[in-house]
């Protein structure tokens, strides 16, 4: 980029620099490019969201509460698709890892902008045909599309996986750019020990992204050349394996889990060390042990097929493999808990979903050392068990992390200050409704309880009917905080440039940046933790 | 607390097998592990959040960058508690995958959306599947259109039935009743319906059902249930010899166009390609609807014609089973 950014007066940024639909359509700006992420990702969370409601609520009592079977199984299906491939993949890396990497490392743009706006647009047109596919009839597998139902099925099952295959592109190209730019485009100083950890947590993820995603690419477009061209891979009528797709696709969105936690595991890192004011835990540990994350996820995918009938031996090591997992893992947790030592915590928004992240994301991690024990795995694969442990670590890790950072990032990406009561309270709301939503459903599926069920046995309707009042405690949660966080675009105060203390350099400029970013090149002499007195 | 932590740590069902009872130990295990750990997280991160709460902007806070030794210790200490876990797991999943000495087989297939049942004198059940109390019983399953997973919450077993293989689930039930069967693996549109019962019954009791005797007599005449007269082994043997199995497999180990029948069944094979392998329940079923995926030493490709869509899977079921019967 040119030098010409610099020449503008002081007090303008990114937002005012240019006007008009037209600015930002063909904008290059990583922070403009992150921003649209930003709006378009929240709009399919929130249509998930409506459609996750729609679930519990007809779930709250056994038989048809609101809808038929069929359109039960298309909305659970619709659930999970728009959450976990509209919302949950793009949305950390891509929303707020956009606005947020060229800055933290001193850059003024990722190394390849226009394929940066590519990567976007090619999201975008993945989405639309998703959501063309909805209006065609929409799909009744489940997000998992397991074979041979997801060949025989009528509904319109080639054309959603076709839009999952799209958007895998864009989530190749901005794991590629991110790559690259934090290898290249480093402000002088900023060695690799002094990124901070959202970054080397966004890295681990981009090294998912660019390896793993093209074999999802490549298993739903053999499943739409089956559906369509009546080849057989994976139906065995048409002399194909349906084991087979189940692992290749695990291959991939094991991974993806990781995709989906890891950079909500660095916003953690930074908040907690922000609202204590402690330099971070074992700095190293929490860097390599995302570096470890990412590679044994690679080795794990078998723990989802524990009764599919693959082989005895592949699922014992599928399950030691599995427990590795925990290690890496629990290191982090006690890092982050151990940052908050002799700190001074200062229990504002962003720290209370930090906190919230701990709590929940514990459960989550606990509960899978229950599925990856392969005896106990076979009573409670499959059951609704498996749902709450997803959900705990899905949306109590991932879903806390995102809110953590959106709350911590928010003046700094909007200029604005949101309030800080309408925040504490929609928190508490949230986290309180999603104990009562999913602690019932561990309950629920260690009973037997299985998943994906439209009607369920009179032993289960208690704990349905708590678990469905828990959904409206969250809506209800997330009402308001829609509300406040777009009330403050116009009513809340002007950000400060650090109205938090960080000391990473998106604080060094102001809120919100000016379009490269900073006025001069930083030079980056200390760590991004340096708080405490030595 | 510790009531409601009693009342968690273990499943609300009846547990029916030793098998059962195992996977509640372990559950229990693992639950009270996580309790502590749990306690050990967030207690530590609640009691850092009152003793640290921030008192004025000018709080000082010590440097610390961390403290490797803990690092290294709390790994070691969880590698080898992970270890033990998988383990335990793995010795118990073992167990149940193993099967036992001359059990009771019933052959199992799931169907959108029902579970029907053929036992070995030639019965067959829908939805309900009845065995004999303490009998080692061994279901060899399998599904006629897309996946489905047999699952017996009492039992705290479940495996997935996949078109065109047999997967088998062994156990032995210890408590006369019925316990809830469940489909497990999407299925389709009534997949929440896909339902039955498991019913344990005495071994009297459960010989009169079978050859609908003693009380059970009416019912059958009623139509509850369905007998064929014949068993699991003759239906197979008529097959046998009306597909015309017989003109080039003999049943007594005289070579004809084909390998001979006899002592098949358990026996190591080896094949054109060089590998061997131990003839079970999938490997016949191949053979009959894909009988080039792997050709016997010996015997030329395509001389066998294929018989995949000529026999239905209650038909492979008797003719597998007719061919077990000639191996000790
Ligand atoms: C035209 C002759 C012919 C007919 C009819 C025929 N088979 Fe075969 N079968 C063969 C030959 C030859 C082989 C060995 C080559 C191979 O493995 O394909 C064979 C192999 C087999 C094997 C594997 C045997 C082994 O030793 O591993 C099985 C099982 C089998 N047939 C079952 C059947 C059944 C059941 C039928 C009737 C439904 C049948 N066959 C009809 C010729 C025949
Ligand atoms: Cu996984
Ligand atoms: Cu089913």
């Amino acid at each position: 980029m040119s030098d010409h950014h610099d020449a503008h007066p002081v007090g303008t940024n990114f937002y005012t620099d240019q006007r008009g639909l037209k600015s930002w359509l063909f904008t290059l700006d990583h922070k403009r490019i992150g921003m649209m992420y930003l709006a378009t990702t929240m709009l399919f969370f929130f249509v998930g969201g409506l459609m996750a409601l729609l679930v519990r609520l007809e779930l709250m009592t056994p038989g048809q509460t609101i809808v038929s079977a069929g359109t039960y199984n298309k909305l659970f299906t619709l659930h999970g698709a728009v959450m976990i491939f509209l919302f949950i993949i793009p949305v950390i890396p891509a929303a707020l890892g956009n606005f947020l990497l060229p800055i933290m490392i001193g850059a003024k743009d990722v190394a390849f902008p226009r394929l940066n706006l590519a990567s976007y647009y090619i999201f975008i047109g993945g989405a639309a045909l998703a959501l063309l596919s909805i209006v065609l009839g929409s799909a009744d597998t489940g997000w998992t599309f397991y074979t041979p139902y997801s060949i025989r099925s009528a509904t319109s099952v080639a054309l959603i996986t076709f839009s999952v295959f799209i958007m895998g592109f864009s989530s190749i190209l901005t794991g590629l750019n991110f790559i690259v730019t934090i290898h290249k485009l480093r402000a002088p100083g900023m060695t690799f020990y002094k990124m901070p950890l959202f970054l080397w947590a966004i890295y681990a993820t981009a090294i998912i992204q660019v390896l793993a995603t093209p074999v999802i690419g490549i298993t739903t477009v053999l499943l739409v050349i089956e559906r369509t061209l009546g080849i057989g891979f994976f139906d065995p009528k048409l002399g194909g394996d349906p084991v087979l797709f189940q692992h290749f696709f695990w291959f991939y969105s094991h991974p993806a889990v990781y995709i989906m936690i890891l950079p909500a595991m660095g916003i953690i890192s930074e908040v907690i060390a922000v609202f204590s004011r402690k330099h971070i835990f074992g700095y190293k540990a929490i860097a390599y042990s995302s570096l470890a994350i990412a590679l044994i996820s690679f080795l794990v995918w078998g723990h989802h097929m524990f009764v599919s009938g693959q082989s005895e031996l592949s699922s014992t090591l599928f399950s030691v493999l599995t427990m590795l997992v925990a290690i890496p893992t629990a290191i982090k947790v006690v890092n982050w808990t151990a940052t908050m030592y002799k700190g001074s915590i200062d229990l504002k928004t962003p720290m209370l979903y930090a906190l919230a992240f701990l709590f929940l994301f514990t459960i989550g991690g606990l509960t899978g050392l229950f599925l990856a024990t392969l005896a106990v795995d076979v009573h409670l694969h499959d059951t609704y068990f498996v749902v709450a442990h997803f959900h705990y670590v899905m949306m109590g890790g991932t879903v806390m992390g995102l809110l953590a950072g959106l709350h911590y990032w928010w003046p700094k990406m909007t200029g604005r200050m949101y309030s800080e009561k309408w925040g504490c309270v929609s928190a508490v709301l949230i986290f309180l409704g999603f104990n009562v939503t999913f602690l019932s459903q561990f309950v629920l599926g260690r009973d037997g309880m299985p998943r994906r069920y439209y009607d369920y046995l009179p032993q289960y309707a208690n704990l349905n009917m708590v678990s469905t009042f828990g959904s409206w405690m969250i809506g209800s949660g997330f009402l308001i905080m829609t509300i406040y966080l777009l009330g403050s675009l116009s009513r809340g105060a002007k950000a400060p440039t650090n109205p938090w203390g960080g000391k990473t350099l998106e604080w060094m400029t102001s809120s919100p940046p000016p379009t490269g970013n900073f006025e001069t090149v930083p030079h980056v002499t200390e760590g991004p933790y340096e708080y405490g007195v030595k | 607390m510790l009531g409601l932590l009693l009342s968690w740590s273990k499943p609300n069902l009846p547990a029916v097998s030793s098998f059962a009872t195992n996977v509640d130990t372990i559950y229990a295990f693992i639950f009270w592990v996580s309790v502590i750990c749990f306690i050990a997280i967030v207690g530590t991160m609640t009691y850092f959040v009152f003793k640290y709460r921030r008192k004025s902007e000018n709080d000082k806070t010590p440097y610390i960058e961390g403290h490797t030794p803990t690092e290294v210790g709390i790994s070691i200490g969880l590698f080898v508690l992970v270890m033990g876990l998988f383990y335990w797991g793995w010795v118990e999943y073992m167990h149940s995958r193993t099967s036992p000495m001359n059990p009771y087989e019933i052959n199992v297939v799931g169907q959108q959306w029902s579970w029907n049942f053929q036992y070995a004198n030639g019965k067959r059940t829908q939805r309900n599947i009845h065995i004999p109390v303490n009998t080692p019983i061994r279901l060899i399953m399998t599904s006629s259109d897309v996946l489905h997973s047999f699952y017996v919450p009492a039992l705290r077993l479940k495996q997935d039935v996949v078109p065109g293989t047999y997967q088998y689930l062994a156990f032995s039930a210890n408590t006369p009743g019925e316990y809830d069967i469940f489909c497990a693996e999407f299925c389709g549109l009534d997949h929440s319906a896909m339902l039955g019962k498991l019913v344990v019954m005495e071994a009297e009791e459960f010989a009169d059902w079978q050859d609908d005797m003693g009380k059970y007599a009416k019912t059958a005449a009623a139509g509850g249930t369905q007998a064929s007269g014949k068993s699991l082994i003759e239906q197979g043997r008529d097959l046998y010899s009306s597909k015309t199995c017989s003109a080039c497999h003999s049943d007594d180990g005289t070579p004809r166009v084909g390998p001979s029948f006899k002592d098949l069944f358990g026996k190591t094979e080896e094949l054109t390609d060089g590998a061997t392998i131990t003839v079970d329940e999938t490997y016949i079923r191949d053979s009959i609807v894909d009988p080039n995926k792997q050709v016997v030493k010996g015997f030329v490709a395509g001389t066998m014609p294929t018989f995949k869509g000529q026999l239905n899977d209650d038909e492979l079921n008797a003719l597998v089973a007719f061919i077990k019967s000639l191996s000790k």
